[in-house]
């Protein structure tokens, strides 16, 4: 209703206005000469002058002239301008963008480069020193204090190292719509954990609200700061819109003036949206990032080289390096130990590969080859880990089947063993007993077949002993004598022939034994040339017989003594003497 | 994004806090604790096609000793004046608070919440005194936070009208 009036009353006053109008319209030529008598010349001009402020063209004209000086000018006095002309800027530039994007990027090209460039190289700044942050609490013996410190108080061991770190941080800031307590627009510090935001804006406001109904202030002064602990929230007050930044630690003062030059922005910038805001908070979206602008974080020494960081970065490249030289070192030496132990003879290398616990070589190796290990001796230094493991196994090349021989035959120094082909030719002097064992064994060596034993003589040395005790024997006993008394074929005295007779028989029937031959003992008896022939022959026989009958009753055997032979030697004597013969 | 901020006022121990809690939390309690000053919920609403933030401001009931402040009423979209069946001075205080909102803030949207609809055999509240309140215009809705009666109903009831397409209907 109201409003209808308002608008028939507004329409009444028009109508009376055309009215005056309709008769002065006729004595417009009258009138327009009573003004070029009064005003004359100037008239011209100032007509002129409308003309030129009602033709579109002509104005333009005019304001093209001074436009630039205008700007300039303007933008001296304050920053209004560029508040007034971003959003259109913004919208050209996205305009452009959609209708020809390659032609920005042609004119941002030559800043994309550095400006990206800088900007990694503040990102990994910025990461080393968050690292160097973190090992230096993790390092220090301060932190040991802070976890107890956290302990104590009950709180989370980041909250105390954040406050005992910081000198500031500027965790949350609230855009306020003054008058409903509503929250227009949030910013929150990537750190910080936020309870229901807006909830807290109306809390915020009603605090305010509490304080200067309470204290009956003027509503120009209100509550700046509000102090919880380590906890602070300062305030500003705009005419429609107050900020409340939430900042642990103790901020500089410039920090005010920050919010306040911000809050003025905001102002500047969204007064239409403030002065008529109904609750429709979406167009605050765009002053997010200035109130990012306030996050502000300000930690102790943070200019402070990242020395910790910088050390343990090196030491872990240098570490790195060293493995890898190491590494690459130690390939070299199993590789050159590779390649040795597969030059030497008699060792098979089967298998090579590198595990947790070293180089593994599968060795095959010949009894009689050099050992692995001696092989790379020279090689496996300080603790590098070369591991052998061997397997037996027989080689049959010619110098393995010979030494194999070698080793299983045991040659004495006269036999000289050489190997053609698969026939072992042993050339030289060896005993029977040894020549013996190379008959039974000498084919069973691996890689020989055939033997070759034209050129080796047999000697034994034992046999020429022999022969030689045995003359010497039977001379010894051929030139014993037993004598008798005159006429007499008794034994006197005759127990010191009979010993050493009967010692020298057995040795003799002993020695010829090992030859393999039968000695035979006979005893000749001997008479003096006093008696008659037929008494000494008789005499003689006797004396024989008597030493025979002495032998045999002393224990020699009965086989070895012959029977008496006559005295065939014509000997003037009262004797018996021995003959040996060997069948 | 539509944020309104809303209130609720009565006199003391009317179910201001109790209504909020049912309606927020969906709980209720039948211990007593006084509302000191100002305590701030948020409710999600749709009304139509319309997502609608309740900010909803449960301010301290209104005593022998303590009056409203006016600096907590700044801005408010929508109230609610919470009755208390069971109290005839709960009524009185009501209808004073209405008034005196009216001439402070100009026409706002507002609701009547005639509350602890369960006890209503104890009530002292009338028809006589329901058809006042209902000659200024506003919705009047009985309600029970005890029962989780009425109360959608009446935070609707507000939320309706404070959308703009929504408020003549
Ligand atoms: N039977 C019944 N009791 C209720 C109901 N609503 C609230 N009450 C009880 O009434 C008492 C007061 O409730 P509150 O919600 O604290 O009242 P209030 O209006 O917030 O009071 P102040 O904060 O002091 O102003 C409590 O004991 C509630 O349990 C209801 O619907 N029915
Ligand atoms: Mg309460």
């Amino acid at each position: 209703m109201l409003v209808t009036e308002g608008l028939d009353s507004h329409a009444a006053i028009q109508q009376t206005t055309k009215q005056q109008d309709s008769p002065a319209a006729q004595g417009l030529d009258a009138l327009e000469q009573l003004r070029v008598l009064l005003l004359g010349a100037d008239y011209q001009t100032l007509s002129e002058l409308r003309q030129q402020l009602l033709d579109r063209e002509r104005y333009s004209l005019h304001v093209a002239e001074v436009i630039s000086e205008a700007l300039t000018l303007r933008a001296q006095q304050d920053n209004s301008l560029s508040d007034a002309l971003f959003p259109t800027i913004e919208a050209a530039v996205s305009r452009s963008v959609e209708h020809n994007p390659s032609r920005l990027a042609n004119a941002l090209y030559p800043v994309m480069g550095p400006a990206i460039r800088r900007s990694i190289q503040e990102v990994l700044q910025q990461a080393l020193e968050t690292f160097n942050h973190l090992l230096e609490q993790s390092l220090s013996v301060r932190s040991l204090f802070w976890r107890f410190d956290a302990w104590r108080t009950g709180r989370s061991y980041s909250e105390v190292v954040l406050l005992k770190t910081l000198v500031y941080q500027v965790e949350q800031v609230f855009l306020i719509h003054r008058e409903s307590g509503l929250l227009l627009q949030h910013a929150l510090s990537p750190q910080a954990i936020s309870k229901d935001a807006d909830m807290i804006s109306g809390m915020l406001t009603a605090i305010q609200d509490f304080i200067r109904d309470s204290f009956q202030v003027t509503s120009d002064n209100s509550l700046k700061t509000l102090q919880l602990d380590e906890l602070t929230v300062f305030f500003n007050q705009g005419p429609y819109a107050m900020m409340a930044a939430v900042v642990r630690g103790n901020p500089p003062a410039e920090f005010n003036n920050l919010l306040t030059e911000v809050n003025e922005q905001i102002h500047r910038q969204h007064f239409y949206f403030l002065k008529t805001f109904q609750g429709d908070t979406s167009i605050f979206k765009r002053c997010l990032p200035l109130l990012e602008r306030c996050l502000k974080t300000q930690l102790r020494d943070t200019k402070k080289f990242p020395w910790l960081a910088v050390l343990a970065l090196v030491t872990f490249t240098g570490a790195g390096l060293w493995w890898s030289y190491q590494y690459y070192q130690h390939k070299l030496i199993a590789e050159e130990a590779l390649g040795a132990l597969r030059a030497e003879p008699g060792l098979v290398v089967v298998g090579f590969e590198k595990t947790d616990e070293g180089y593994q070589y599968e060795i095959l190796k010949d009894p009689q080859a050099r050992e692995p290990t001696a092989v790379i001796q020279a090689l496996q230094k300080g603790n590098l880990p070369l591991n052998l493991h061997t397997k037996p196994y027989l080689s049959l090349e010619p110098t393995f089947v010979l030494a194999r021989a070698k080793q299983i035959l045991q040659p004495s120094p006269q036999v000289n063993l050489s190997l053609e082909g698969k026939t072992l030719v042993v050339q030289g002097q060896a005993t029977p007993s040894w020549q013996q064992k190379l008959v039974q064994v000498g084919s069973l060596i691996t890689g020989v077949e055939f033997l070759e034993q034209s050129k080796l003589q047999i000697i034994d040395p034992d046999a020429e002993k022999l022969t030689e005790h045995l003359g010497r024997l039977v001379k010894q006993i051929e030139t014993s004598r037993f004598n008798f008394s005159l006429g007499s074929s008794s034994l006197e005295n005759v127990q010191d022939h009979a010993q050493q007779v009967i010692a020298l028989i057995f040795d003799l029937l002993k020695t010829a034994r090992l030859m393999g031959k039968m000695p035979q003992v006979s005893i000749s008896g001997s008479a003096d040339e006093t008696g008659s022939e037929t008494i000494n022959e008789r005499l003689a026989k006797e004396r024989a017989l008597a030493m025979r009958d002495y032998l045999l009753q002393q224990g020699v055997p009965a086989a070895v003594i012959a029977v008496p032979k006559p005295d065939t030697g014509r000997r003037d004597e009262r004797s018996i003497h021995y003959q040996v013969d060997l069948f | 994004m539509l944020q309104k901020k809303i209130c609720l006022l009565g006199a003391f121990s009317v179910g201001k806090t109790s209504l909020i809690q049912r309606y927020v939390n969906k709980l209720f309690s039948d211990k007593y604790l006084t509302t000191v000053g100002v305590k701030i919920d948020k409710k999600q609403v749709t009304v139509g096609s319309t997502d609608l933030t309740l900010i909803v401001w449960d301010i301290a009931g209104e005593d022998d000793f303590t009056s409203i402040r006016s600096a907590h009423l700044r801005g408010l979209s929508g109230y609610i004046v919470v009755i208390d069946g069971t109290r005839k001075n709960s009524f009185d205080v009501a209808l004073a608070l209405h008034k005196r909102i009216k001439t402070e803030l100009g026409d706002v949207a507002a609701v009547f919440a005639l509350n602890k609809a369960d006890l209503k055999a104890q009530w002292v509240i009338n028809h006589e005194h329901i058809h006042a309140l209902a000659q200024l215009s506003y919705p009047v809705i009985e309600t029970s936070a005890k029962l989780d009666q009425g109360v959608e109903d009446l935070f609707m009831g507000l939320a309706r009208q404070l959308v703009p397409e929504n408020s003549e209907v």
